[in-house]
């Protein structure tokens, strides 16, 4: 599998390290249901999705890549830096 | 008070393996050697002033900047790998020229820096290195951080001939030497060091 790292370009997923899921957002202090959920509660879905995953072996930037869990085919990358803002 | 000499990475580890007709790697000791961080949302100003202080075009991207005084490398988003001469005030001239903008963190004695060149270099490389080094996509202007023999490493090509440079953490030499024995001792390694 081979990730296409906007700084560094296409690079074999053994550079990386896997995080999971970048969908979940940490809630504010104090809601103790909603922080349960963020902890435990993922989706599972079969398809494309979002994850977060490390370039340690490179340029050592978080990225959240775009991936089909059924067949692994990777259709996008972009560097983690910055998503709350732009989201 | 103690008189300190700098001492290669690869100082120690012997100065030749073989005839050296495929390969020949030749150790950079004594250079001065910074990373360069910026800070949070000011990547572009550091490289601005970065390339200023150099007299260079720092770009915030995975490429080689170069003049006969330094070398500045793209290593990561905001994030620089600088070589001097041997100028034992260069990386204090760079931590005061980028003041406020960036942490400069002093390598001189962290990296270890191989030259390498020969005919048979580029089939020693393909058993190390998983990127494309096709001269068509890997020029002189670019600079990969990746790994060899699962050794960080970072990658730049200083001319066409080609000739490669390779720096990695000094206390992985012995262990990226023993790799290069392997991967291009049967070519004819020659290893010059102190």
């Amino acid at each position: 599998m081979r990730i296409p790292c906007p700084y560094c370009g296409p690079r074999d997923s053994s550079e990386f390290a896997y995080l999971g899921d970048a969908a979940p957002r940490r809630p504010a202090d104090g809601d103790a249901a909603a922080m349960a959920t963020y902890v435990y509660l993922r989706d599972n879905p079969a398809g494309p999705m979002e994850e977060l995953w490390y370039h340690a072996y490179g340029c050592r930037a978080w990225l959240v890549v775009r991936r089909d869990t059924r067949d692994h085919a990777v259709t996008g990358a972009r560097l983690a830096a910055g998503r709350e803002a732009s989201a | 008070m103690a008189d300190l000499v700098h001492r290669g990475g690869y100082a120690g580890l012997g100065r030749r393996v073989g005839s050296g007709d495929g390969v020949v790697a030749v150790e950079q000791a004594g250079l001065a050697a910074a990373t360069v961080i910026a800070r949070r949302g000011k990547a572009e100003a550091a490289a601005a002033r970065l390339g200023g202080h150099l007299g260079l075009a720092v770009a915030d991207a995975a490429k080689r900047a170069v003049s006969p005084a330094a070398t500045v490398l793209g290593t990561g988003p905001g994030t620089w790998l600088v070589f001097g001469g041997e100028d034992p005030g260069f990386v204090a001239g760079l931590a005061a020229a980028l003041a406020g903008l960036a942490a400069v963190i002093d390598q001189s004695d962290g990296q270890a820096v191989l030259h390498l060149s020969g005919a048979r270099l580029p089939e020693a490389l393909e058993k190390g290195v998983r990127i494309d080094l096709d001269p068509a996509r890997f020029t002189p202007e670019d600079v990969a951080v990746t790994s060899i023999a699962h050794i960080g490493v970072t990658l730049w090509k200083i001319d066409a001939a080609p000739t490669f440079a390779v720096a990695l953490p000094r206390s992985y030499a012995g262990s990226f030497r023993h790799w290069l024995e392997a991967s291009a001792g049967p070519a004819g390694l020659a290893v010059v060091s102190d």
